[in-house]
């Protein structure tokens, strides 16, 4: 066999086939040979399988952070090609308004409350519970996107069961942007009751929020939450679902406010 | 996160089933014993499905966690260490299709089955072989199908008789021996076709 490098490789003499086969072990043997686990992974595989509670607290690398970064920004295209694709079906849900109003949403939309909110000059007012409403938002769909992409296998040393007390967080954010939509709501009952993109985005969030809890029961379920035997499938469907639906759900609430 | 390697308890003369017996009593070094045994096997069998040091770190480390956690239902049916690959292969499949990996991989500079092989000081038989036909063998070896490629890997890496890789790949282990086969004339033929050795 020789060695290359010669000037005019086209006089080369072509190695043997018993070289040929040589050269294919070798080359597979000197791969495997450059990547041995160091101790370090022999001692994280040990005191992940004794400790599952505290495992893998020191894997967050700088290509987990690279993964969740770029699937960020594509869940944000995707949104972008939504509030794109629906925006056409929303300007036409919007000329269809006609004020059906009945006495329950008129009755809402004079109560005091709902005066103060439109009427309030303060930060406390419509811009303070909007805030509020965007923090709850950014909350609990942060929160669910982050648990999302870990049963996706992004970040996959970071243990599932360190991902649990992030459920607290999404709940938080769940009710703070109940009750600030709620009271949203009530300042302008009788517009947002009549866009039918209102009541999808609370069909979505209604989904969302059930596969939300339905993800917290299996982590629960399986025991310290560190590993999931059984339910991988389960998991990673109800995480892929759960990133549609958020981004349906942002998606058709931008579009509400746009439409109004 | 303790980080440092660890002591290894010294039980030359026994066995994986004995190890397991004593894991079950709640043995905590029995345990780290198998891990030691078996951490080469179960890396090399990561890395030939992944590609990829890091992505095989991590799966090592899941397939330890799960094996640990399945220890009680190990029925002896195969030996443990072959229970313990096919967990190992099962994970790194699973890391290997998932969307999350894939995405990571649009973003890592890490390609698959990367590797300079040129910064290694070449021992006389590695001298034998030219690192040119070392680069074209490896980037032959990507481009085969999954289906040849991954027998063909575990195979040459040394730790896996064809018995064991059978029931790793869940395929007989006359298949087995056909991929390999396949796998390398495939490759003997497209070396040729880049003048390296006379085609077959």
């Amino acid at each position: 066999m020789g060695i290359r490098g010669s000037s005019q490789p086209q006089m080369r003499e072509p190695e043997s086939e018993p070289a040929i086969e040589r050269a294919i072990d070798e080359t597979i043997r000197r791969y495997f040979m450059r990547h041995e686990p160091s101790p370090r992974v022999y001692a994280r595989a040990i005191s992940t399988a004794q400790q599952p509670s505290a495992a893998g607290r020191d894997g967050s690398t700088l290509r987990s952070w690279i993964v969740a970064a770029a699937s960020a920004t594509a869940a944000l295209l995707l949104v972008n090609i939504a509030l794109h694709f629906f925006g056409v079906v929303a300007a036409r849900a919007a000329s269809d308004i006609d004020g059906r109003t009945g006495p329950f949403l008129l009755w809402l939309s004079s109560t005091g409350l709902a005066r103060w909110i439109n009427e309030s000059e303060t930060v406390f007012g419509y811009s303070g519970i909007l805030f509020l409403h965007t923090l709850g938002l950014a909350m609990a769909v942060g929160a669910s996107v982050v648990v999302d992409l870990r049963m996706l296998g992004a970040a996959s040393r970071i243990s599932v069961a360190a991902l649990l007390p992030v459920f607290r967080f999404m709940w938080i954010g769940f009710i703070l942007n109940a009750l600030s939509g709620a009271m949203l709501f009530a300042a302008d009952a009788p517009r947002k009751a009549a866009n039918p993109l209102f009541e999808f985005k609370l069909v979505l969030i209604a989904v969302g929020i059930a596969v939300m809890a339905m993800m917290e029961r299996s982590l629960l379920k399986s025991g310290s939450g560190a590993a999931l035997v059984g339910s991988e499938r389960r998991l990673t469907n109800l995480a892929i679902t759960s990133l549609v639906i958020w981004t349906a759900a942002i998606a058709a609430g931008r579009l509400v406010a746009y439409t109004l | 996160m303790p980080t440092k390697s660890p002591e290894r308890v010294s039980t030359p003369r026994v066995t994986d089933d004995e190890l397991v017996e004593r894991t079950l009593r709640g043995d905590s070094t029995a345990f780290g014993e198998l891990v030691f045994r078996h951490g080469q096997a179960v890396y090399r069998a990561a890395l030939a499905a992944l590609g990829s040091a890091t992505d095989a770190e991590d799966v090592m480390q899941e397939a330890f966690l799960l094996a640990f956690r399945k220890l009680p239902h190990f029925r002896h049916d195969a030996s443990f260490k072959t229970w313990l690959l096919t967990i190992t292969w099962r994970r790194a499949l699973r890391w290997r299709h998932s969307p999350a990996r894939r995405l990571g991989r649009l973003v890592s500079l890490e390609t698959w089955f990367s590797g300079d092989l040129a910064e290694h000081r070449p021992t006389p038989e590695q001298s034998a072989v030219s690192e040119e036909i070392h680069r074209d063998v490896l980037r032959l070896i990507r481009s085969l199908p999954s289906r040849l490629r991954d027998p063909l890997l575990l195979s040459a890496s040394g730790r896996y008789n064809y018995e064991e890789l059978s029931d790793i790949l869940d395929i007989p282990t006359g298949t087995v021996k056909w991929r390999v086969s396949e796998a390398r004339r495939l490759l003997r033929a497209k070396l040729a076709r880049l003048g390296h050795g006379r085609s077959s």
